[in-house]
């Protein structure tokens, strides 16, 4: 159980993912973010090898459709797979495996996709999207953080009909260079994304100002 | 206050990083810090992540880490307000402490590992990680980067807000990578993460290689915690 969003910045052409899961440690996946390349974020019966994969397609100018494509001929278990892509044209690729189990899905918006599963249903990537665009003309850290609460906020994660609480979370935004602009983390907490919220308002922001470009 | 144990397992051939420090989010210097089967570096001070991919590939191209140090410090006008410290896949480390910084800044090399210790870090502090980390060769590298994190504490003279491990085996992504971006007691925090993530850790392997016989993480869990007293979820 999973949820989270990969997004492009339509002013910055910034990249960036937000997360949340009862996972531990979801951000130690940091090979799902390429600077100038695009991210592709892996979850469910995921298979640390598929992101780097993804990636190294992209950057050969595959794309994220071309992508999917390649993991499907070579993966026996790709219905239990569940991911989502963005290059850096903006593009999307989103895959829900059928077997991965109730909840499961994504629901696209403007050079972004939400997907999650082990959710309360539907209204959950629908309260990422929302999140996300409620104010699209803000930083795209400030629009992924809203986007995961936004998650939360619409019932989150679920299994049986009982809610089950985010553990971990993490928040990476990349620009042109390859270091991450910003990458917070919390890798094990009992209300992960009230704490996420909690280290990204107390940390140094300063360097992620745009100037014109 | 900051300070970094980069290392190498002369067992294994993993490379490894520990970081603490009392500003936040002192882990995200991870990012492109190590590559397998190649070595890594860290830098400190300033905005340092720019070094981590030059000093992997130069590192993969062959220079022995001290001509990356050189090359380091050839390519940055701010390298004397740094620290940097960097290792190869043979375990030879190279490491600068620049001449703007204090004179409590420091850095100890030791065979397999080196040490970066920013302002006001105590001497009794680089002793205590060296030490630790010496004595615990036996153990897996990322136990090893906790372990010398946990015998700092008591030297540290006000307690890390933030910190971090990170480890790289055979792989192309990391095999352990756990922060603590923000917490009152830092060290302690990790720890916490760190016994909570282990079986997990095995679990999320095998689920991704074998999805048909994976049972979910909530039964997983549950039956994790069934066997504990005061820890159920």
């Amino acid at each position: 159980m999973t949820y989270s969003i990969v997004a492009r910045c339509p002013r910055t052409g910034r990249f960036g993912v937000g997360t949340a899961t009862f996972s531990i440690a979801c951000g130690r996946r940091n090979e799902s973010v390429r600077a100038n390349v695009g991210i592709s974020k892996s979850q469910a019966f995921y298979d640390r090898a598929t992101d780097p994969l993804v990636l190294n397609l992209l950057a050969q100018g595959y794309t994220p459709q071309y992508a999917l494509g390649v993991l499907e001929a070579q993966d026996p278990d790709f219905q239990y797979r569940q991911l989502g892509i963005i290059d850096r044209a903006g593009t999307i690729g989103v895959h829900t495996g059928r077997d991965i189990g109730p909840w499961a899905g994504h629901a696209i918006g403007p050079q972004c996709v939400a997907f999650g599963n082990g959710l309360a249903g539907p209204q959950v990537v629908e309260g990422i999207l929302g999140g996300f665009m409620a104010e699209p003309d803000a930083a795209l850290e400030d629009r992924l953080l809203r986007a995961i609460e936004g998650g939360r906020d619409a019932g989150g994660q679920a299994s049986n009909g009982q809610p089950r609480p985010e553990r971990s979370a993490w928040l990476c935004v990349v620009d042109r260079g390859e270091h991450p602009l910003l990458d917070l983390r919390v890798d094990l907490h009992d209300r992960a994304v009230s704490q996420l919220r909690r280290v990204f308002e107390a940390c140094d922001r300063g360097h992620l100002r745009v100037d014109t470009r | 206050m900051t300070f970094a144990l980069l290392a190498r397992c002369g067992r294994t051939g993993r490379i490894g990083l520990a970081i603490a420090s009392e500003d936040l989010c002192t882990g995200a210097v991870f990012a492109h810090a190590l590559r397998s089967n190649t070595g890594g570096s860290v830098t400190l001070g300033g905005s340092p992540g720019r070094n981590n991919t030059l000093a992997c590939n130069l590192l993969a191209q062959g220079y022995a880490p001290a001509r990356v140090l050189q090359e380091l410090r050839a390519n940055d006008p701010q390298c004397e307000s740094r620290q940097i410290a960097v290792i190869d896949r043979h375990g030879r480390v190279a490491a600068h402490t620049g001449e703007a910084l204090t004179r409590s800044a420091l850095h100890r090399i030791e065979p397999g590992f080196a040490v970066l210790a920013g302002a006001a870090v105590k001497p009794s502090l680089v002793e205590a990680l060296v030490q630790s980390f010496t004595a615990s060769a036996a153990l897996e590298l990322d136990e090893r980067l906790l372990k010398a994190l946990e015998s700092a504490a008591a030297e540290c003279a006000t307690p890390p807000r933030s910190v971090g491990i990170v480890a790289f085996g055979n792989q192309d992504y990391s095999d352990v990578d756990l922060r603590v971006d923000l917490h009152g007691d830092a060290i302690r925090e990790l720890r916490r993460t760190y016994d909570e993530y282990q079986p997990f850790a095995a679990y999320y392997l095998e689920r991704g290689k074998h999805p048909r016989q994976a049972i979910p993480q909530r039964e997983f869990a549950d039956m994790l915690y069934a066997g504990r007293s005061g820890n159920t979820r």
